[in-house]
């Protein structure tokens, strides 16, 4: 009788295993996915490197996916193997994508930087330009007008450094390009006026 | 135990397994089952949505589709907490399809929002660009207003800036520099022609001056000398003929009547010669001292003072000559006439003492002037 009941108990726990227990959701690689895509966006990956923080955004989505469709799976069924990897790389590919956001941004950064100091120098030789060319009629209105266009460049130069100050390093880019095209204008203007004197 | 009792036992066993085991599966087949193949498509659209920049172009749609698929996640997850037999993913079946129509809708109307963005764009540039050349060409080197010139060079900067966002294909930061370049520039040229519509008024008045003038020199076979401003040019007549068209040079605030001393305009009426100066008695080579104020800018000044334009301290101002040491290429005077040393040779050839002398702002229309600036 009392082997009976000691079976009988030994097959309801084998029945209650069947039904309750299961994989062990994988919350550590979760977490740490999610807080290296935090990271990611912290350095403004997504910005920089957009296209490339989508496909982590989809992997991140992907994972959550997979994790809720095993967890809907009877208990014995699941298994959160797949999930864990792509969680893991999740993690790597985060990492990664933060580490090439800095290096992306520090580029840019470069790039604005050294476009600013080659504007710069573009205006001081403007400006050694406008030295040299012709005072006759016409010639000094024209030479007022280019002051005050360089005037107006010079204004941007200083808001394009004010916003590499801040780290808005696009919105720089798109000013000093401004800047360098309007200047190469007034460059070309006075080289043409200058030649025109030379031919005459 | 015997094994008669053994074997019994074992096979209770079996059927109770068998039995909880086969029951189980049924419930498992008759409990609903996630949207798992929504919910992937759904992710697939929310990922070429976003690929689409539905987040720059159609943000509130991408957001609401977003929203749903979060709610979605949450709702799936709580139903997997659920025994089976109790769960129910209709609820998460109705977000996924929200969040399925919302990502479509959103990535279609990004799709078609850049590609109307591309081409309005492109026809508002060419405008904004047309409106920019019209300011260069009409209005750059007039002496209208300050303001004016550093909006035109404001809308310039703007301009090139919101070209090197469209090349990058950032539309939605286009939009406001175009507009502010737009704007800036569409009031500065229509402050400036209403200004220059004003000034113009007076054209006809001048016509008449001018035809007067040279009819003068006709009749009287005199030398006139005719002055207009607005072509920077410096006539000399003999007998109602034209003998000399002179460069000529005004006071930096050359547009308008001078209304009084020190206001750098160059003024605007009929006048004469008073006196001729020579060698030392001028410090421009040679000068026609012209009879500024005349009895109409008299009159004026009187009213404008009356009325408070003029402080009661102010004086009309006087000495308006015609001199040389011009051909500067700019107007630089204190409202006089400045022609080159060369050229004021001939002035003071043809003139003398009572040689009319008459200033005005144009011997064109407006819409003359500026077509022949296109």
């Amino acid at each position: 009788m009392k082997k009976s009941f000691l079976s009988m108990l030994v097959v309801v726990g084998a029945v209650m295993m069947l039904t309750t227990s299961c994989a062990k959701l994988p919350q550590e690689e979760l977490d740490a996915a999610n807080a290296s895509v935090e990271a990611a966006k912290a350095v403004e990956a997504q910005r920089y490197l957009a296209a490339d923080f989508n496909a982590l955004q989809d992997s991140l989505n992907k994972a959550m996916t997979m994790i809720e469709t095993q967890k809907s799976k009877f208990s014995m069924m699941r298994s959160y193997k797949d999930a864990k990897a792509l969680l893991v790389t999740v993690t790597t590919m985060a990492a990664t994508l933060k580490d090439d956001a800095i290096v992306k941004k520090e580029e840019v950064k470069i790039e604005v930087q050294n476009a600013l100091v080659e504007t710069n120098s573009l205006v001081a030789e403007v400006k050694l330009l406008i030295a040299k060319a012709p005072r006759g009629k016409e010639g000094k209105a024209a030479l007022e007008a280019i002051q005050t266009d360089l005037a107006g460049v010079e204004a941007t130069l200083t808001e394009v450094a004010t916003l590499i100050d801040n780290g808005d390093y696009m919105t720089a880019q798109e000013k000093v390009s401004a800047a360098k095209e309007k200047t190469n204008s007034l460059k070309a203007e006075l080289e043409e006026a200058i030649a025109k004197t030379k031919r005459k | 135990m015997s094994l008669k009792r053994r074997g019994k036992l074992s096979l209770v066993i079996i059927m109770v397994l068998l039995f909880t085991g086969g029951g189980l599966i049924t419930l498992f087949s008759l409990s609903a089952h996630p949207p798992v193949e929504s919910i992937d498509r759904c992710s697939q659209v929310l990922s070429n949505a976003r690929q689409a920049e539905a987040a720059e172009y159609a943000g509130d749609l991408l957001s609401d589709a977003e929203i749903a698929y979060g709610e979605a996640m949450v709702e799936w997850n709580i139903q997997n907490t659920r025994w089976y037999i109790s769960r129910d993913y209709s609820l998460l079946n109705e977000k996924i399809q929200l969040a399925l129509r919302k990502g479509e809708e959103a990535c279609r109307k990004s799709i078609a929002v850049k590609d109307s963005m591309h081409h309005d764009l492109a026809v508002v540039f060419k405008e904004v660009e047309k409106d920019l050349e019209r300011y260069a060409n009409h209005f750059g080197v007039l002496p209208l207003n300050q303001q004016s010139r550093q909006d035109f060079r404001t809308a310039e900067m703007l301009f090139l800036e919101a070209r090197k966002a469209y090349e990058s294909g950032n539309y939605n930061r286009v939009v406001p520099k175009l507009e502010k370049s737009r704007f800036l520039i569409g009031e500065s040229i229509r402050k400036n022609q209403k200004t220059l519509k004003n000034y113009f008024a007076n054209i006809s008045k001048w016509k008449i001056w001018v035809d007067e003038t040279i009819n003068w020199s006709r009749a009287n076979k005199k030398s006139v000398i005719i002055v207009d401003k607005f072509a920077h040019k410096c006539y000399i007549y003999s007998r109602g003929v034209e003998i000399h068209a002179l460069d000529a040079e005004f006071g930096i605030n050359w547009i308008g009547e001078k209304n009084y001393v020190g206001d750098k305009a160059t003024p605007e009426g009929r006048y004469s010669v008073t006196k001729m100066k020579s060698k030392k008695r001028t410090n421009y080579y040679k000068a026609l001292l012209i009879n500024y104020p005349n009895e109409e800018d008299k009159a004026r000044f009187a009213q404008q003072k009356k009325k408070g334009l003029i402080s009661k301290k102010t004086s009309i101002g006087g000495l308006i000559e015609i001199h040389g040491g011009g051909g500067k290429g700019i107007n630089w005077t204190d409202g006089c006439v400045a022609v080159s040393n060369e050229d004021m040779d001939q002035v003071f050839r043809w003139a003398e003492v009572g040689t009319p002398v008459t200033i005005v702002g144009s011997l064109k229309t407006l819409e003359e002037v500026q077509a022949s600036e296109k």
